[in-house]
Order: structure tokens, then C-alpha cells, then sequence
């Protein structure tokens, strides 16, 4: 199976994997590496390029989903569509619920409970089928996903990162619950990028890294160094250094924040002028929200940012940037920039606030220099012509716009959330040279990456989140990736995590 | 105040009430399939237009009404088509299909009966009342003698009430308008549910158009519905499509346009009295709204 995006982007390259009947049938692998699109074909939501799929000795190509309904697969997706205003039972059924209708037309709310109920209690679940979803704790709306989902008695169940929204304690309840899908009978995918999970529950495991399988292993065959080595990479190619102008003054302190939800935890680091520091770790282990409470868009429940000495915690992101912040978010087509607005308008955006092109009014021919000189500067191909809506620029040169126009603020500190995701390997040293440049001017950058290899060869210190905690810190050149990624996916330092959650 | 007064007030919010209330409970099944009906305006005008016409040629307000709730039907239906099958705005659309009957009536209206701005005739036959005379003041004048519209449209609430909330298709409704992403993927079709909605929505827009020409005034008159369609879409967002709360806010813009009736002939400036329905309908929505958000802030 082999998957190009349009765009150029190789998300799978020539996977082949079987899965068992009965069996847990766990993938790892980490973000991007083609885990969600080798389940969206397998579930018709998306067309391979070339391969095929054999279900049950048939070929098997579903356009959509619902013919792999038809054929008993289900699958439970990241993000739940339940409707919210209804009752459990009416999510279920939803449908089918013209079964129990009487002659007047009326549903027979009994009988469909009913129904319903005797599902439930065959799964040893305690949710009542008269809730209604909005009353419902995270995790009782996932088990709902997936009764909608055996109530239609599917065979080959999905499911898409389960675990990701589920607080600790909640796991095991949820673990065991998959065990007792799999003695029905059935066979489940399970898609962790948490190995311990994935050892305590599944029989086999397939490891995906960087669109390519890299094998499938009996669970008893292999133990989780091994897998997270497998899964994250170690012969990484450090060819390129970090750079070397640190200073000694501290530029950003961050002091035991938390935030609300409990997401990140008690996370204090310093930054120093001429540093790059990175945040390393498995997407889902706080890093958005660190980058959230940075920018200033996160609530935070304790704890202090100082920018150079002075706390910038009550101050909102405008505030924040006026004071020496730029930020370049993971997310470029819906925060970083307007994508059907023109380049000029996406590069004077923010700048205008600082009155870089006249006081009341917008000077054109200014606005319109300063978009050409961040558009040579950071070669974005746009056919040289600047009122191109952004939409119309591939990734890489959106990207590449976007970093262009943060780091015309001249910051005392730049936060880079994925700076090089989804972007071709040109754009990627451009990128990264840039920040090198930043750095020499005794600017200090936060790279939070879910990418090791950038981050090893970028930054100065490296600081590993797992569960919203730092888990460990290295300092170049004792950088190990091993070990790593044994952080990296619990398998070392989060001895205490079960329990800190409250 | 004389008991006289206060029974004419009664009579009169009725009357006014019955076509905001059927308007809006049409607009109501829209508003559970997830769409905004601004186009009641134009589908009550259309039916006014013909419900006229025909009771005018036929000498019969059932065959009116028929034609009535037949040409809403049918502008109703290509309504849905454009939105929910063409995916264009609804309010575009619904804006687009207002203006245009606006100015079809009075065409058609010019072209047909030579009229100018109106077209009366003593051949149009009026909506037939419940005539009983039982010789008890409060039952002849509270109770009985009304349109049989008005009955029907009170039998209606309930039924839509019943619909929405108890049957198969209520639940799909309601999960169209709140989640059709959860519909997609129970393998119904959403644009099937939202046209059966806007179809039913067209009939009962064309009762309300009908129980205005036929009844409330038994003439037709250039642009005639005068923002009833609006005041329906203001009642439905109020009770948030609940079939008998809709039921009780149509009331209380009926008893507002029942008042400017009566204020008309008062000491007070006509235009003033005329302008009543309509600020009372703001206010109402404003009041609402504070409640709302109230409630929200709690949450």
C-alpha cells in the first residue's frame, strides 16, 4: 500500500502488513508516520495511490465508509461524533432507530433501551442508555463510540488513538474493556503511540516510521526498548550542529507553570540569549498547550513567565509580542495565516500594529516592500506576484512566509511550534538557518518539535515532556537518542505519573 | 375596561396570532434540520397570492387554500434544493427567493386583475369559521367562531410536538441541525431529511399565507405579509424550535399586533401604532437573549 498526497507529501511507502482474526493488533509509530492515513483507507475515507487490501481473502477497496460498514469493520475515530443533546441509546441506534417504531410512528424508547442495555451489560460497562452525551465524562463518550460502533456488530474494530483523551487513571478501565472486545470474538486495531498500553494489551505489533513498516513482531518476541527504537528512529543523521553564540544573561523563565486542566504540569525552565532549547516528546504530551501558555492563550493555574526579567503572565498575546514574543504556531493554515487573504496582507498582519507603515493610515508602497523583502529573504515562490491569495502557495512556502514574517519582529524570544512540518527538505535548512541567524543576534528560540532529528541537530539543550511533565534534560553534545526516546515513550522517568493526577 | 373591548382584543390576537404561528411552526422544522428559514416572507406571500387567486376563480377557499400551500410547496422545495443540495447560503437564497415573489405577485397581479396595488373582489370566498352558537358569551367568543385554520394550526403544534420529540424522523431532524456529521455516518443522507423538512415547512407557510388573504383581510395586497415571516423567524429562535413554545410566543406577537390594530384608532400616531408588533418583537428577542446568555454564564 502506498499513499501521495497531492501536495507531494509520501505518507505511506509500499506497507504491507496482515492483521489476525482475534487478535490485538496494535501500530505504533509517531506522529506522521502514516498511522491515521493507513487506517482512513482501510476505512474508505481516503484512496491509496496504488496496493490492495485482502478482507477476509476478498479484495477488498472501499470508497466509502459505508462499505466497510457493510463488511463489519468499525472504526472509532480520535474525535467522537456524537450528538450531544440526545440519550446514549438514541446515539447508538441512530440509524436503525426505525426498528422500534410503532404503528403511530413512535419510537419505542423501551425497546431500543433495551437493546441497548443488554449490549452494555454484556460489556460490563456502567453507562445507562438515558444519559444524555452532554453529561457524560470524556470517557464514557469514547465507550459510546464504540458501542455505536459493536452494535452494528462490526468484526474488525478500529480504533484511532483511544487512549489520547483519557486521563491516567481512566486507562486501565479502558485497557480492559479492549479485552473484553477481543473475547467476543472480534479483532481490534489499536493505534498507541504509548507503548505501555500497547504491551499490556496487544497480542502483535506493526511499527510504522516514517511512512514505511518496519516490521510486525509478536508481542513476546520483543520488549519496549527495542519497539521505541524501532519506532522513533536512533540512527538519526546528526550532521548538522547546534549553534554556538551562548550567552549568559537568561532571556525567558518559565517558572513551575501548570495549567488548568492539569495538562502541563509544574514545568519551570530557563532560556538563555543565543540558545535554542527543545521540547521533545510524542504529540499529545503537553507541547501545544506549552506553546499555548506562551503565546498567552492558555489559562494558567499557577506558576510565572518572565521575559527578560519582567513576568509577562497577565499579559495577552499582543501584549506579549509588544514586549519581545514572536511565535510561529503548528497550525499555519488556521492560526498562522489567512489563507485566502493576499501575501502582502499576511505579512503586514501584526506588523501594522506597530506601526510599521503610518501611523493611522497603511502606506502601500511600505507594506509592499517589507512583503518583498521577506519574500526574498526566504525565497517563498510565489510567482513574484505578492497579492496571490496564501492559499495558492504550497506548505513548504506558506512555511517558510510564516517564519519570515515572525522573526521580521526581531524577538528577544521566538517560539517555534513544528516549524518544519509537512515542509521538503530545501525549505527545512532554510528554516532552520534562520533560526540560527536569530540566535547570533543574542535572541533566544524555543523549538518544540516532534521531529528528534531537527531538534538534535538545532538545539542547544533538549527537554523531554511526557504527560505534561519534564521528564529529563540534556545538554549538547551528550545527546543520546536512545535514551531519548525511552523518555520519550514512558519507559523511563514517568514512575510516578499514574498518581499525580488529580 | 368594558368586557367588549377586552373580547375584540382576544378575537384579534387570535386572528393575528394563527399565521406567525404556522409560519413559524414550519420554520421550526427547518430550524431542527439545521437551516435558518428567512424565506417564510416570500413562501407566506406566494400563498397569499394564490390562495386568492383561486378562491376568487373556484368561488371556494378550500381549493385556495390547496393552491396556496401547493405553490409554497413548490417554491419551497426549490429553496432546499439550492441549499441543501447546492450547498448555497440559505440566506442568500432565502433573501433572493423574497424578493423575487414580492415582485412576481405584483406582477401577476397586474397582469391578471388590472389591479394597482391591491385586488379585492366580493368573489373571494372567505375561510370558513366553526360557526356555533351556543348562547354562552364566553364559549361564542373565547372558544368557538374562529377560523378553522386557527384550530388546525393549534392541532398542528401539538402534532409537530409529537413528531420532533417521540418518531424516527424527529430524531434524525434534530441530529441534522446538531451534528449532521453523526448522521453521515449512521449512513443517512442529510439533504434527504432537510428537503422533507422544507417541503413540510412550505405547506404549513402556505396555510399561513392563506389564513392571511382569505381570512384575516380576504384581499390581496402588495407585499401583504409586511415582515410576518421575520416576526415568525423571531418567534421560533426565541422558543428554540419547541413546537408549543412557539405556540405561546405566536400568541404574544399576535396580542402586539392586535393592540396596533386597536391603538390605530386611538389618539396615537398611526405609524406609531403600526411600528408595535415590531419593536415589541425586538424587545421580546432582546429579553430572551439576556435570559440566555444568563443561563450560559451560569454553566
Amino acid at each position: 500500500m502506498s499513499k501521495t498526497y497531492p501536495n507531494g507529501l509520501e505518507a505511506l511507502r509500499e506497507v504491507s502488513f496482515e492483521v489476525r482474526k482475534g487478535e490485538i493488533h496494535a501500530i505504533v509509530g509517531e506522529n506522521g508516520a502514516g498511522k491515521s492515513t493507513l487506517m482512513n483507507i482501510l476505512f474508505g475515507l481516503i484512496k491509496p495511490t496504488s496496493g490492495e487490501i485482502l478482507f477476509n481473502n476478498n479484495h477488498f477497496s472501499p470508497k466509502h465508509p459505508s462499505e466497510a460498514i457493510d463488511l463489519g469493520i468499525g472504526m472509532v475515530h480520535q474525535h467522537f461524533k456524537l450528538v450531544q443533546s440526545i440519550t446514549v441509546a438514541e446515539n447508538i441506534v441512530l440509524g436503525m432507530e426505525n426498528r422500534f417504531q410503532s404503528k403511530l410512528r413512535r419510537v419505542d424508547r423501551e425497546a431500543m433501551n433495551e437493546s441497548v442495555a443488554s449490549l452494555i451489560d454484556r460489556l460490563r460497562m456502567s453507562i445507562s442508555p438515558d444519559d444524555r452525551i452532554d453529561s457524560l465524562p470524556i470517557s464514557k463518550r469514547q465507550q459510546v463510540e464504540i458501542l455505536k460502533v459493536l452494535y452494528r456488530e462490526a468484526d474488525f474494530v478500529i480504533l484511532d488513538e483511544p487512549t489520547a483523551v483519557l486521563a491516567p487513571n481512566e486507562v486501565e478501565d479502558f485497557l480492559e474493556f479492549v479485552r473484553g472486545i477481543r473475547e467476543m470474538g472480534k479483532t481490534v486495531i489499536f493505534i498507541s503511540h504509548r507503548l505501555g498500553e500497547v504491551f499490556s494489551l496487544a497480542d502483535r505489533i506493526t511499527i510504522l516510521r516514517r511512512g514505511n513498516v518496519i516490521g510486525t513482531f509478536d508481542k513476546r518476541d520483543v520488549d519496549r526498548e527495542s519497539v521505541a527504537n524501532m519506532m522513533i528512529g536512533t540512527a538519526t543523521d546528526l550532521s548538522e550542529d547546534p549553534p554556538d553564540c551562548l550567552g549568559n544573561e537568561s532571556v525567558l523563565s518559565v517558572e513551575g507553570i501548570s495549567d488548568v486542566s492539569g495538562t502541563i504540569r509544574d514545568l519551570s525552565f530557563q532560556l538563555r540569549e543565543g540558545e535554542i532549547l527543545g521540547f521533545a516528546g510524542v504529540g499529545g504530551n503537553g507541547q501545544e498547550e506549552l506553546f499555548e501558555a506562551l503565546a498567552g492563550s492558555l489559562r494558567l493555574a499557577s506558576g510565572d513567565i518572565r521575559l527578560v526579567g519582567s513576568s509577562i503572565s497577565s499579559l495577552d498575546t499582543l501584549e506579549r509580542r509588544r514586549a519581545g514574543l514572536a511565535l510561529i504556531t503548528d497550525d499555519r493554515m488556521g492560526k498562522g495565516l489567512a489563507p485566502d487573504r493576499s501575501i502582502v496582507e499576511n505579512c503586514m498582519a501584526g506588523h501594522h500594529k506597530f506601526g510599521k507603515f503610518g501611523k493611522w493610515l497603511i502606506k502601500d508602497t511600505d507594506a509592499r516592500s517589507f512583503t518583498e523583502s521577506i519574500v526574498a529573504d526566504y525565497d517563498v515562490r510565489c510567482g513574484k506576484n505578492i497579492k496571490t491569495a496564501v492559499r495558492a502557495l504550497s506548505g513548504g512556502n506558506m512555511q517558510k512566509l510564516l517564519v519570515g514574517r515572525e522573526i521580521a519582529y526581531e524577538p528577544v524570544v521566538l517560539v517555534a511550534a513544528q516549524p518544519t512540518a509537512g515542509v521538503d527538505v530545501a525549505a527545512r535548512k532554510l528554516i532552520h538557518d534562520s533560526f540560527r541567524r536569530l540566535v547570533k543576534t543574542g535572541s533566544g528560540v524555543i523549538l518544540i518539535s516532534g521531529d528528534l532529528e531537527e531538534i538534535m541537530g538545532l538545539a542547544n539543550r533538549i527537554i523531554v515532556l511526557y504527560r505534561g511533565r519534564a521528564v529529563t534534560e540534556m545538554t549538547h553534545p551528550h545527546y543520546d537518542p536512545t535514551e531519548i526516546s525511552y523518555y520519550m515513550t514512558g519507559i523511563r522517568g514517568a514512575q510516578d505519573d499514574r498518581y499525580s493526577h488529580s | 375596561m368594558d368586557i367588549e373591548l377586552i373580547t375584540t382584543l382576544f378575537r384579534t390576537s387570535i386572528r393575528m396570532a394563527t399565521p406567525i404561528l404556522l409560519a413559524s411552526l414550519g420554520g421550526a422544522l427547518t430550524y431542527h434540520a439545521g437551516i435558518i428559514n428567512v424565506a417564510m416572507e416570500g413562501l407566506m406571500l406566494i400563498s397569499a397570492f394564490f390562495s386568492v387567486v383561486f378562491s376568487y376563480l373556484t368561488g371556494s377557499a378550500f381549493y385556495g387554500i390547496i393552491a396556496g400551500v401547493v405553490a409554497s410547496m413548490l417554491i419551497s422545495l426549490l429553496y432546499s434544493v439550492f441549499v441543501s443540495f447546492l450547498k448555497a447560503n440559505n440566506f442568500a437564497i432565502g433573501f433572493a427567493i423574497n424578493i423575487l415573489i414580492s415582485s412576481l405577485t405584483l406582477f401577476l397581479m397586474r397582469v391578471m386583475f388590472q389591479g394597482k396595488n391591491a385586488f379585492n373582489s366580493p368573489d373571494i370566498a372567505s375561510i370558513m369559521e366553526l360557526k356555533v352558537k351556543t348562547g354562552n358569551y364566553f364559549l361564542d367568543n373565547y372558544l368557538l367562531n374562529f377560523s378553522i385554520l386557527t384550530y388546525l394550526s393549534i392541532a398542528i403544534a401539538f402534532l409537530l410536538a409529537y413528531i420532533i420529540y417521540k418518531t424516527s424522523f424527529g430524531l434524525r431532524l434534530r441530529v441534522c441541525g446538531e451534528m449532521p456529521q453523526a448522521l453521515t455516518a449512521a449512513g443517512i443522507k442529510v439533504g434527504v431529511i432537510q428537503l422533507w423538512a422544507s417541503i413540510l415547512c412550505g405547506g404549513l407557510c402556505g396555510l399561513a399565507g392563506a389564513q392571511l388573504s382569505l381570512y384575516n383581510v380576504r384581499m390581496f395586497s402588495r407585499d401583504m405579509t409586511g415582515g410576518r415571516g421575520f416576526v415568525a423567524l423571531a418567534a421560533i429562535l426565541i422558543s428554540g424550535g419547541k413546537p408549543k413554545r412557539v405556540l405561546f410566543i405566536s400568541l404574544l406577537f399576535g396580542l402586539f399586533d392586535a393592540l396596533s390594530v386597536k391603538l390605530q384608532n386611538e389618539k396615537i400616531a398611526p405609524q406609531f401604532a403600526l411600528m408595535l408588533p415590531y419593536i415589541m418583537s425586538v424587545v421580546v428577542l432582546l429579553l430572551f437573549h439576556l435570559k440566555t446568555r444568563k443561563q450560559y454564564g451560569k454553566a
